[in-house]
């Protein structure tokens, strides 16, 4: 039986190996996310090969198609238009705050901490390393564990590869690097979209992606759940699902009748007169 | 009207369980579960071309009983868990529960149609720890999970299931995100069962 048992938990062995960027599991403490393109970035033609424009159509589709997709998770993310000019966003330096060697490597040429999620172009070659990657991302603004914001960066160097890229992965890049904006990092699994590569074809999320944005992004029960409602419980924060729900009661009661009428059927059938 | 509409739903479980009268106290049968359970039918990907899960092995096991009310309705509470997913070298556990109630109702005697909702519970164990992993052209550090979650949804559910004497076959389904059409998912459990004939 305990054999039995082992092999059915070995045959059903799934690719569950998701990170985050960071030691402590760091999420946007609101689940309504915006994400927004720097109002003074540009995209060289020659370099990332975008318009503003074609940015912002990349965006929608990096969204809605993935990450607001998954029902087990609160995060609903959205495009909030441009923001304010943010000084040198297309040349300066991206540090994440704890990066220190960073930050004292390019004194007064880092980019300030923003809120929500910033996307711009950028041409700073040592934000890159090559033409090959194709953007960075980095969470450069925190409040204790929780993202205030982060910097999707989109490499807009003469020798970029983003502009070689079919519409379909250029939208998979980007909805990558919200995955690291929101706070996951990379997995080995092929399959999924926080594979640190671009893929034949991506059409959808991954079960990595999908277990990782849940695990970070926990819904309160709203209504009776089927609103679209779940809840996920941080047991270490002791954070009961707020709300509660009909159905839950509704269906406590039912277990309750049912480990009763088990009682009363295994006691009937003990008390059988044998031959 | 999404209020009117689960609450109709509820009325017909409890107008079914209480119709039955003295007969709620006869006729009641445990039945195991036996099965493989889908999360998310067609909407993860599950290579690197572009393919999407239509069947996943997840063994599931659960016990359930059934409540005859009156002659061709039912009452279907049951427990079922997938049993526990990982990997050897996972840091990640993840064990499925669902509690959940059905109205059956016998269309023809060898097949039953059933309703009705689920509570379903899953837990996330994080192991914690260290991967190096490729990042651009380089390698960085990445960090897996160290706490334990818990995700609770509450599905609308309906089943199509054919008996066979003592046994059953069973697809049920489950519906996420009822009326949210851009989060709504479907996952399924494929059951065999055995009704204990006491």
């Amino acid at each position: 039986m305990k054999r039995m048992i082992f092999l059915f938990i070995f045959l059903s062995s799934h690719a569950l190996a998701y990170t985050f960027n960071n030691n402590f599991g760091a999420s946007f403490k609101d689940n309504d996310v915006k994400v927004m393109i720097a109002g003074n970035t540009y995209c060289d033609e020659l370099g990332a090969g975008l318009t503003q424009g074609e940015l912002e159509d990349l965006i929608g589709p990096a969204i809605d198609k993935f990450w607001n997709r998954v029902p087990t998770s609160a995060l609903r993310l959205s495009f909030g238009g441009y923001t304010e000019d943010i000084t040198s966003i297309n040349t300066r330096k991206l540090c994440a705050p704890t990066d220190e060697a960073c930050i004292s490597g390019a004194p007064g040429a880092t980019i300030a901490p923003v809120t929500e999620i910033v996307i711009a172009c950028n041409e700073r070659e040592d934000n890159f390393g090559s033409g090959n990657v194709l953007a960075v991302t980095i969470p450069n603004n925190f409040a204790g564990k929780d993202i205030v914001g982060s910097v999707i960066l989109i490499n807009n160097m003469a020798t970029s590869v983003f502009k070689n890229l079919s519409r379909a992965d250029q939208i998979g890049v980007i909805a990558h690097e919200i995955g690291h904006a929101i706070g996951l990092g990379h997995t080995d699994d092929k399959a999924a979209m926080m594979y640190y590569r671009t893929v034949d074809l991506r059409r959808a999320l991954g079960e990595d992606d999908m277990r990782g944005v849940s695990y970070l992004y926990p819904m309160k029960l709203d209504g009776f759940g089927l609103l679209g409602g779940c809840a996920t419980i941080d047991e270490n924060k002791k954070l009961p699902p707020s709300g509660g729900s009909f159905f839950t009661m509704i269906l406590s009661l039912f277990l309750l009748v049912m480990i009763w009428e088990i009682r009363r059927l295994l006691k009937r059938s003990q008390a059988r007169p044998t031959f | 009207m999404k209020l009117i509409l689960i609450l109709c739903l509820n009325l017909l479980i409890w107008a079914n369980t209480a119709q039955g009268g003295t007969k709620l106290l006869e006729n009641k049968k445990l039945y195991f579960n036996l099965g493989s359970h889908t999360e998310f039918y067609n909407a993860v990907q599950n290579d690197d071309s572009g393919g999407l899960r239509k069947f996943d092995f997840a063994p599931t096991v659960g016990v359930g009983l059934l409540w005859p009310t009156q002659s061709q309705f039912s009452f279907l509470p049951e427990f079922n868990w997938v049993l526990p997913q990982t990997m050897e070298n996972s840091h990640i556990m993840i064990n499925t529960f669902m509690l959940r109630a059905d109205a059956g109702y016998d269309l023809v005697s060898w097949l039953r149609l059933r309703l009705g909702t689920s509570l379903m519970w899953q837990n996330q164990q994080g192991k914690g720890g260290t991967a190096q992993m490729n990042n651009g052209n380089t390698t960085s550090n990445f960090y897996y999970p160290d706490e334990n979650r818990s995700s609770l949804n509450n599905t609308l559910d309906f089943g199509f299931e054919t008996l066979f004497d003592s046994f059953a076959i069973r697809l049920q389904v489950y519906t996420y995100s009822v009326f949210k059409k851009e989060q709504r998912q479907f996952s399924y459990t494929l059951f065999a069962s055995y009704y204990w004939d006491k």
